[in-house]
């Protein structure tokens, strides 16, 4: 994200209207790249480490540019945590302590604010007024087509030199 | 508790009781829960104001119930808008999600806007931030002889509760809100992929703008967290299609509405 073509992955990305103004870096050994999002027809691929510009995404699908070769992969092939070879971080004030992510430069919400807020109990009173109904519920889940499935837990993601570097 | 046992003790019985129990939330837990994040909830809103939009905050609540009336949880779910341009959310103990106006302003959908509640809910189904109250609260009565009464340890509680948003919660707690959220947003049926819209958009704006400087500087980095989910296996959930096609116009309705209510 701190490399030189940062510029241009703004612009790539916006021309293509999507917020994806990142780069990644491949994850897997080989990674194939298609000619469409899940599709069969190989355009290219990509070895473990090269860095690639992501175009846009659909769904889980990212089209990224490695080079001169542009297709498609799946987008867990791709960290975008890892920092590209040679780029410089910004330092953005950020810290980490442990595993607590420290709040030094937090604007905003301070100790003493809090400590010396007038508490306003009737505005949490008011929240309840905008509770909604089961019946206006059920309207809403139909209307949006939101229908209930069934989905097993994600795993715990396995800590790793591309997951869980320092901050 | 005043005269029956002393704050000290108190905070470590119903400490320990929550730690041996950590599926399970009993009435009594539970209402100490919703007692402490309705403390919390004055002393925000203390703070900053509700949006002064009845139609959107019926939004915000409909989209929020979605999800948390399918997690079976016993709280008392509830969800409002903060009249502020900062970017963020906080899950308050017992079922209060506080969402800021520069958050709803952000998301692109109304399923991002459901990743962003469904993250907050896991927090609160995991207690994570209440664990963390009674804990410190319980390490500074075990060290002080100075008794309190109720009302002063009530409310030494809900600024500990308070305080905590401002500090942040430790990373681990985020990722795994992230990793439970977008399951239970999953299965209330929205698109789980929206949670890497959300993501990208918080990432677009880091370091380009102070609106985010909160959020940041309590959450790890929002590519950190995508790649976390992806770690977790998020793309290769097999779920069937939901495109957010159906709820289109409404969220587009909701977005004019906050777009001309509030201060901020």
């Amino acid at each position: 994200m701190k490399s030189s073509s940062w510029p241009f992955v703004v612009t790539a990305s916006l021309a293509l209207s999507a917020v994806f103004p990142v780069w990644g870096q491949v994850l897997q050994q080989q990674a194939s790249l298609a000619a469409s999002p899940g599709g069969d027809l190989v355009v290219g691929s990509v070895k473990k480490g090269t860095p690639v510009v992501v175009l846009e995404r659909d769904g889980f699908w990212i089209r990224v540019k490695a080079g001169s070769v542009t297709g498609w992969t799946r987008i867990s092939t791709v960290s975008f945590s890892a920092r590209a070879p040679g780029s410089v971080r910004i330092d953005t004030g950020r810290a980490s302590v442990g595993n607590i992510v420290s709040t030094s430069a937090a604007r905003g919400m301070s100790r003493v604010d809090l400590a010396s807020s007038n508490p306003a109990p009737d505005a949490v009173r008011r929240i309840i007024d905008w509770k909604s109904s089961e019946m206006n519920l059920g309207e809403f889940r139909k209307e949006g087509g939101l229908l209930q499935r069934s989905v097993d837990f994600l795993r715990p993601a396995p800590v790793s030199a591309e997951t869980d570097a320092g901050d | 508790m005043a005269g029956l046992v002393s704050p000290a003790v108190g905070a470590v019985m119903l400490l320990c009781a929550l730690l041996s129990a950590p599926a399970a939330h009993s009435r009594a837990s539970t209402d100490s829960e919703e007692a402490v994040g309705e403390s919390t909830a004055a002393l925000i809103l203390g703070a900053t104001p509700l949006l002064a939009d009845d139609a959107a905050q019926r939004y915000l609540n409909l989209v929020g119930a979605s999800i948390a009336s399918i997690t079976g949880s016993p709280y008392q779910w509830r969800f409002a808008m903060i009249d502020s341009a900062d970017i963020n959310a906080f899950a308050l103990p017992g079922g209060i999600v506080l969402v800021t106006k520069g958050m709803a302003t952000l998301a692109r959908s109304e399923d991002e806007l459901a990743y962003v509640l469904a993250h907050e809910i896991a927090h609160v189904l995991h207690q994570h931030h209440y664990r963390v109250v009674l804990r410190q609260r319980a390490a500074v009565a075990a060290n002080s002889l100075l008794a309190s009464d109720a009302g002063t340890e009530f409310r030494d509680l809900s600024i500990a509760s308070a305080e905590l948003f401002a500090r942040g919660l430790d990373k681990r707690a985020e990722f795994q809100a992230d990793r439970v959220g977008v399951i239970w947003m999953a299965r209330a049926g929205y698109d789980p992929a929206a949670a890497l819209g959300i993501l990208e958009s918080l990432s677009s704006i880091e370091g380009n703008s102070d609106r985010a400087d909160w959020l940041f500087a309590t959450h790890p980095s929002p590519m950190k967290r995508l790649d976390h989910l992806l770690a977790s296996g998020l793309a290769e959930l097999a779920l069937g299609e939901s495109k957010d096609e159906l709820r289109k116009r409404r969220f587009q309705v909701f977005r004019r509405t906050i777009a001309g209510s509030g201060s901020q």
